[in-house]
């Protein structure tokens, strides 16, 4: 699990929410078929017991398909994966075993049909080589009870028949799913270099604009006060007490301005942003960012990019109050190891479920494995959003298919009107990283930050 | 970087995707079909069983061929001949005498699941559909008559019935229900493409910063500290410069450019902007020494020298301003990978603790500017022991070096402690830790560099 493989659920979480609904519909046939092929085939089944449990065995796979599967359980891992299709082959097994001897037809077998189904709807979520890897090897097990059998079978033909018709049960939908997943997951990185090419042509055909926009924009806070008292310092060539008094004046606002621009982060931007389009659909709103300790530099392009999204999505969304944002960003002290508070649950799963604890902020960091060498950054999104929760998680849903995708954690909580969003963004500890911010240097006094009340950003 | 298909590639993307699955299903159908002709040709062979593994090893080999090109004419041949080979798999397998009993045998549906996985020509939900309808006709069709002419019974195919109609159901729904995402596909594209433009807009705003603050900052500072009286000739020159500065509108521009020649002639250290930053201290009436291996400036790029002259510049002005002594001393170090200035004063020094968050100096002039570069700065001070900022750098030397340039240029690497004088501080400096910023051993302790320094004499 350390290095993730490409899923299309991973490069295209909005795709794969779309196609959701099939992993429930091959869930359902799976149940249903086996439960049928069970009792129509009742007389061949010497063990009802074993063919009870086999049932069972199948369902559970199916299950754990369709919670795997689910949205708000994203991204399907490889745990998962591999209970999913442990219990299929287990399922599998008990049914041979409850018919051993007695079996006269493979093709009506629920296992091999059940197995290839599920590898199938596995293709959005996992890499192809698991797929197929699990194909081959259900195969192979497939082979091996199978042949045994060829005693009982009722047709006349070599044993091998049988062993490719189970084969072919699993493999044809396993390839299937497998060259689904390698083809899109494919084409998706090939469009993405694509996209980056064009996107980094762009932002240098900007650069020159950019540049110039940007000095345009200093020179003018510059041109009322300091440039005409240079040029007027310049003109008449001596300095008046008067003169001192003003420059150190003028200093101590050029100080203050570029003190806060240094502070700014892209979360700044993307509020301020929200804060102007408010204002132009004429609901001016107080937005709130709560970002003391200037985490919000820490995340990720994707990350920065699918929570700028959301909060547009929120900001835009009929029903919001405008002056209810607040967007709080904290976290695991930066210099030392990851805190993590006793008697907690230390899957972040669990915390996720728990509803309650996404209520405190301070419930954040519950769900941190004990000794993982990571940083847990949290940004806690909060807004008063006036619908009924059914229709704020429907507005959320495409925004957060991303989100998990991108965020270690993602935790919601729905109160009419009150909506809480946490996202846990987990960056492994880099020793250099960590010692690179001026405080670690002793006598140095850059980037050294007071903790300062969380800022007011109107 | 970009999250997700935007909406235009999307029908296509996935009816390739859904068109390889299909071709896959069906290759391992037929490769079903061929094993188990086989293997039941292992008794009594028959010239019918012999036809039908021709058969089915050309449909294998057409559907590769349009597993490779999607085209309609590819298409239209691949139903035909599947049907075909349907016909003649059916007979041949059911034809067996005494074998089978029914027709309702997964076995039997083998090449009919391939005929409808076509996968055909075309990109779109209903296209694709179309297709595979076609498919599940021509296969039907193909064993009604096959097995017609046997004694076995004909039953309904369940397997290929499911088949059929779940393929259908799952290129409808990929197809329908695609929908639902759409607004919100093109808003994270957006913030994508946002946020790297605000990546660029921030790299800006902080090269602006350190030039502002490098420019009118330390300038109206200047003037608040000047006497009562006419301007002196630094300070005149100084806003003068100022004010120039201000007006050249392009000066990011002139940062960014890349292309940007590397500094001119043969001496390095003349063309440098270092040399150029203590040339002006120089004229504001500090008094710096120079030492070590000034050429080896010559190897930085034209953006490193220009941050780094510009970093040096505003050690320079620190010392000017706050150390309240009008010397100071740079010591230039080179090995094979980095290249390091370092500017020592003997000053008043300063105490973390008692410096100000909003003092951007050396945060934003010195360290950021270096860091971008990829470089380290280290810092030395406490009160009263004067402070040592080491800047590096990196910059390895040139595999081959130029002929000209060697008979320039004192070979690099340590410093030879004979070359300048003060040799006890270049040679200590040579020893200093290496320029990463590692939790020194707190104030009362300096590193040996400051021990040696003429910090020493000034210190009581």
């Amino acid at each position: 699990m350390t290095r993730r493989s490409p899923t299309q659920q991973r490069l295209d979480p909005l795709g794969t929410l779309a196609a959701w609904p099939l992993a429930p519909a091959i869930g359902a046939v799976v149940l249903c078929y086996s439960v049928i092929a069970t009792v129509l085939q009742s007389d061949q089944v010497h063990t009802p017991l074993l063919a009870t449990l086999a049932v069972i065995a199948m369902a559970s796979a199916a299950a754990t398909l369709v919670i795997a599967t689910r949205p708000a359980h994203s991204p399907f891992g490889a745990r998962m994966h591999l209970v999913m299709v442990s219990l299929a082959v287990l399922g599998y097994l008990l049914e041979t075993a409850s018919r051993w001897g007695g079996n006269q037809v493979v093709q009506d077998d629920f296992g091999p049909i059940g197995v290839g189904l599920l590898l199938l709807a596995l293709a959005p979520y996992r890499p192809w080589r698991e797929i197929a890897l699990s194909g081959a090897i259900a195969s192979v097990i497939a082979i091996a009870i199978t042949l045994p059998q060829s005693g009982s079978y009722r047709t006349d033909v070599p044993a091998a028949v049988y062993a490719i018709v189970a084969v072919t049960q699993i493999l044809a939908p396993a390839a299937a799913g497998a060259a689904y997943s390698r083809r899109i997951v494919r084409s998706i990185k090939l469009y993405q270099t694509d996209a980056r090419r064009a996107i980094v042509a762009r932002t240098e055909e900007a650069r020159g604009q950019l540049a110039r926009a940007v000095v345009e924009q200093q020179v003018t806070a510059l041109k009322s006060g300091v440039i005409p008292f240079l040029t007027d310092l310049l003109d008449t060539g001596t300095v008046t007490a008067l003169d001192i008094a003003q420059a150190g004046q003028l200093a101590a606002d050029v100080r203050r301005t570029l003190v806060a621009e240094v502070d700014r982060t892209w979360l700044d931007s993307v509020v301020a942003r929200e804060r102007a389009a408010l204002a132009e659909r004429g609901t001016p709103g107080l937005l709130v960012v709560a970002d003391p300790e200037h985490r919000a530099t820490v995340f990720a392009a994707e990350q920065r990019a699918a929570t700028a999204a959301l909060l547009g999505a929120l900001c835009a969304a009929t029903g919001f109050d405008p002056h209810s944002l607040v967007v709080q960003i904290t976290g695991t002290p930066r210099r030392t190891q990851t805190r993590t508070q006793p008697g907690t649950p230390t899957n972040p799963r669990a915390a996720a479920i728990r509803p309650d604890l996404g209520q405190s902020p301070r419930g954040l960091r519950a769900g941190l494995p004990a000794a993982a060498p990571a940083h847990i950054d949290t940004i806690t999104i909060q807004a008063a959003l006036d619908l009924p929760p059914r229709k704020v998680r429907a507005l959320l849903r495409p925004y957060l298919g991303v989100i998990r995708v991108v965020f270690g954690a993602v935790r919601v909580t729905v109160r009419r009107p009150s909506l809480t969003i946490e996202l846990d963004g987990v960056r492994p500890v880099d020793p250099a990283a960590d010692t690179l911010p001026a405080t670690a240097t002793p006598a140095t006094p850059l980037g050294v930050r007071a903790q300062r009340p969380p800022r007011q950003v109107r | 970087m970009s999250l997700g298909l935007p909406g235009h590639l999307v029908e296509a993307t996935l009816s390739r995707a859904l068109a390889r699955a299909s071709h896959w299903f069906g290759v391992i159908c037929l490769a079903g079909a061929l094993a188990s002709v086989l293997a039941l040709s292992m008794a009594p062979v028959t010239d019918r069983l012999l036809a039908t593994i021709a058969a089915i090893v050309g449909m294998g080999a057409l559907l590769a061929v349009l597993a490779k090109w999607r085209t309609v004419p590819l298409t239209i041949a691949y139903l035909v001949l599947g049907a075909a080979c349907t016909y003649l798999f059916t007979g041949a397998v059911l034809g067996m005498p005494g074998v089978f009993s029914s027709s309702d045998l997964f076995l039997i549906s083998l090449p009919k699941m391939a005929l409808i996985m076509v996968g055909g020509a075309g990109s779109g939900a209903l296209v694709g559909v179309l297709w595979s309808t076609v498919g599940f006709l021509f296969a039907e069709v193909a064993a009604t008559l096959a097995v017609s002419q046997t004694p076995v019974p004909d039953r309904p195919d369940v397997f290929t019935i499911v088949t059929y109609l779940m393929l259908v159901g799952v290129m409808l729904l990929d197809g329908l229900t695609r929908r639902t995402g759409r607004a919100a596909q093109p808003a994270i594209h957006r913030a994508v493409q946002d946020d790297e433009a605000r990546t660029l807009r921030h790299d800006f705003d902080v090269r602006a910063i350190a030039l502002m603050h490098d420019t009118t900052l330390n300038q109206l500072v200047s003037v608040a500290r000047a006497k009562p009286g006419p301007l002196s000739r630094g300070l005149e020159a100084g806003i003068r410069e100022t004010l120039h500065t201000l007006a050249d509108r392009d000066w990011l521009t002139h940062v960014d450019e890349r292309t940007a020649a590397a500094p001119a002639g043969s001496d390095g250290w003349l063309a440098s902007a270092v040399y150029r930053a203590i040339d002006r201290s120089r004229d504001r009436g500090l008094v710096v020494d120079i030492t070590g291996e000034k050429d080896a400036l010559g190897r930085l790029d034209a953006e490193q020298d220009r941050e780094l002259g510009l970093a040096v510049q505003q050690c320079l002005v620190n010392v000017l301003q706050h150390a309240g002594i009008a010397a100071a001393e740079v010591v230039i170090d080179a090995d094979d990978e980095n290249v390091s200035v370092m500017v020592l004063d003997a000053g008043s020094g300063f105490m973390e603790a008692e410096t100000g968050n909003d003092r951007l100096g050396l945060r934003q002039s010195v360290r950021k500017r270096i860091e971008r570069l990829g470089g380290t700065v280290v810092i030395w001070s406490r009160p009263g022991a004067g402070t040592s900022v080491l800047l590096t750098l990196p910059a390895p030397v040139p595999a081959p070096v130029p002929a000209t340039l060697s008979a320039d240029l004192p070979p690099s690497g340590p410093l030879a402690p004979s070359q300048q004088g003060n040799s006890s501080a270049t040679g200590q400096l040579a020893n200093a830790p290496a320029p990463t910023p590692t939790p020194a051993p707190a104030a009362p302790a300096p590193t040996p560099a400051l021990a040696d320094t003429p910090a020493d004499q000034a210190t009581p």
